[in-house]
């Protein structure tokens, strides 16, 4: 079996008091799509954040390939929860800017951020200033914006919050495509997505792992006809942060 | 309704106390400033004495006078030569300088005894464009005046002459504000500089920049550039404005555009050292006026300030306000364009302006670094 590209060995992260992440572990596979699922305040930001180096962890063992150690910059590409655009400038002026940042050279840069704003059926708005971008649109153009350095591991959190069915199928089928060339590591809220899309899926509760294993494995594991069902069943019905 | 809407903005700013009491407190902050720099009642200047005979009589008496209310008194020193004494105004530590001519005390024994009306002629030289200047030299002329009187028992106007410093004779009356506002066009700079380090933060752009290979030395200097020529343009656009509006302002242009760029790179340094605290565009904007005001009113850009010495090096004296990057910015204008300098003349002004700016870029690029970008 290949090296995982990515490995995570007890991550332990806390805010004050408030112990966001208590000992996570997992790997990921070259070209698989891990799901990261849990309920809100569970940890999943924090956690990818820690491993994009935007904020400290107080312990863990990061491996990239079998190195040890920060995880190479530029072999990550983070599109975070929050919208995080130039409102005034183009689609096509950030992201050939986003590659300049990446030091990515430039005639491949505009035929990558071509290809992107295609694929993301953003090409119409190529030349619109971000900030008159519909709230979808924008959503995807925050994807669009991670990928501009060709990135060996994607990492999209709650990439469709906010998608119309449309763009949703859009994405996934986005997604879909960019685990032929990357790893993919996805948050998200919407169960349904999380089956379709995952090869494996991690159910993170209080900072803790609490479930890992394919879709299938889950649902047969406790006997549910969806994830959902699965979810609710680890989680519980109160409502959380 | 009114009521519920106040009450809940109060509320809210309540939770950022910091703002709030930067907001409450800067100006009573500064009254402080003030009356403790400047606690005396009475205001002295200083005067830079040249008398080829060493007249020690009148020097003394001059050193006791004091105005009539005891609110005003002269701070004398002897110079030995009158460029000394033109040196003296050009650093700030005389207001006027008077060169006593040989035979004045014999002079005066003439007026007394009726051999001659007026006295040999005593000069008084400065910078005409200063109102320090203005009142240092009536002060100045009082006491001699009433020295002389005593001395004859004669009641007249004595003879002396007026010689300005550099250009300051033909300046018009425009001229005298221009250099500060120059100077003011680098200082608001403050604000652009730190409102757009926070907005960084705000709008989570700094967190993309982060994952990116730019260092924070590239970002901050990015970032920097556009608001350094920016403000490069600003300043001469000033000094057009008032060319075309009939300002006799000149002097040595290259340095001028040196002195210029300093400044607005310790400016720039500021508002990163700013930024480095605030981490929305509004926080930003209040806190950047608390350096705003030290940079306009404690360093001369809107109206000359007196010379606090700290301590001395050598035989210059380090003042207070010299560790703001812009007293010496002001300064060195002000030689350049007032006073005629050379590059030798304002030397001290770019050593001291080159090492504040220095140590402040480095401070502000470390703290922004720290505190806004740092991670485990
Ligand atoms: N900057 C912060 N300061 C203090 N506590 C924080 C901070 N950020 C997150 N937390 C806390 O850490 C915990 C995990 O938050 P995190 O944002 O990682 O959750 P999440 O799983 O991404 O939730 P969601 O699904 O709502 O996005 C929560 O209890 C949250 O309140
Ligand atoms: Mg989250």
């Amino acid at each position: 079996m290949k090296e995982p590209v990515l490995t995570v060995k007890d991550l332990y992260k806390s805010y004050g008091r408030v112990e966001a992440l208590k000992g996570i572990s997992y790997s990921l596979k070259e070209h698989e799509i891990l799901a990261v699922l849990g309920p809100n305040g569970a940890g999943k930001t924090t956690e990818i954040n820690c491993l994009c180096g935007i904020i400290p962890f107080d312990s863990a063992q990061l491996y990239y390939r079998n190195e040890l150690g920060r995880l190479p910059k530029e072999k990550l590409g983070l599109c975070p929860q929050e919208l995080i655009i130039w409102k005034k400038l183009s689609l096509i002026e950030q992201l050939i800017y986003m590659g300049n940042l990446y030091e990515v050279p430039k005639n491949i840069s505009s035929l990558r951020a071509e290809e992107l704003l295609v694929n993301l059926g953003l090409i119409d708005k190529r030349r619109a200033l971000a900030g008159s971008l519909s709230g979808g649109m924008k959503r995807r153009l925050n994807v669009a914006l991670s990928l501009m350095h060709d990135p060996e591991i994607l990492i999209l959190d709650e990439p469709e919050a906010g998608l119309d069915p449309q763009s949703r199928i859009l994405l996934r089928n986005f997604i879909k495509i960019q685990a032929k060339k990357r790893s993919v590591i996805l948050t998200t809220h919407n169960m349904d997505e999380a089956e379709r899309l995952a090869d494996r899926l991690i159910l993170i509760d209080h900072g803790e792992i609490i479930e890992e294993g394919s879709p299938s494995y889950m649902k047969e594991r406790y006997s549910c006809s969806n994830l959902e069902e699965v979810f609710i069943h680890l989680t519980g019905r109160s409502l959380r942060d | 309704m009114i009521g519920k809407i106040a009450k809940t903005s109060m509320k809210e700013q309540l939770r950022s106390p910091v703002i709030l009491l930067l907001s409450l407190l800067t100006a009573p902050l500064f009254v402080l400033i003030y009356v403790l720099f400047f606690p005396s009642e009475t205001s002295s200047f200083d005067v830079a004495y040249y008398s080829q005979e060493r007249n020690q009589a009148l020097l003394e008496y001059m050193n006791n006078w004091s105005m009539e209310d005891q609110t005003v008194n002269l701070n004398m020193h002897w110079v030995n030569s009158p460029q000394e004494g033109s040196k003296d105004i050009e650093q700030g530590e005389a207001q006027v300088l008077v060169i006593i001519p040989e035979g004045f005390e014999d002079s005066l024994d003439q007026v007394k005894s009726g051999l001659r009306e007026q006295s040999e002629r005593v000069i008084f030289s400065g910078d005409l464009s200063s109102s320090m200047y203005s009142i240092a030299f009536i002060m100045t002329y009082s006491s001699i005046d009433q020295y002389i009187s005593q001395r004859t028992g004669h009641i007249s106007p004595f003879a002396m002459e007026e010689q300005p410093l550099g250009n300051s004779m033909e300046l018009r009356e425009i001229d005298y504000y221009i250099p500060g506002l120059m100077i003011f066009a680098l200082i608001i700079l403050l604000f652009q500089v730190s409102m757009n380090l926070s907005g960084l933060v705000e709008s989570g752009i700094l967190k993309r920049l982060r994952l990116t290979r730019a260092t924070t030395l590239e970002i901050l200097s990015g970032y920097s550039i556009p608001v350094v020529l920016i403000g490069l343009c600003s300043f001469f656009l000033t000094l057009l404005v008032a060319k075309l509006f009939g300002s006799n302002l000149h002097g040595n242009w290259l340095l001028t555009a040196l002195v210029a760029l300093l400044t607005t790179l310790a400016i720039t340094a500021t508002g990163m050292i700013v930024s480095a605290f605030a981490s929305s565009t509004s926080s930003a904007f209040i806190m950047a006026n608390f350096p705003l005001m030290l940079f306009m009113f404690f360093s001369g850009a809107m109206y000359p300030i007196k010379k606090i010495t700290m301590f001395n090096l050598g035989n210059i004296s380090i003042g207070v306000f010299d560790l703001l990057p812009t007293t010496h910015g002001v300064n060195a204008l002000h030689k350049l364009l007032v006073l005629q300098s050379d590059f030798s003349g304002i030397l001290y002004e770019l050593i001291c302006l080159t090492l504040l700016t220095v140590l402040f870029l480095a401070f502000g690029v470390r703290l922004y670094y720290k505190r806004q970008m740092e991670i485990g």
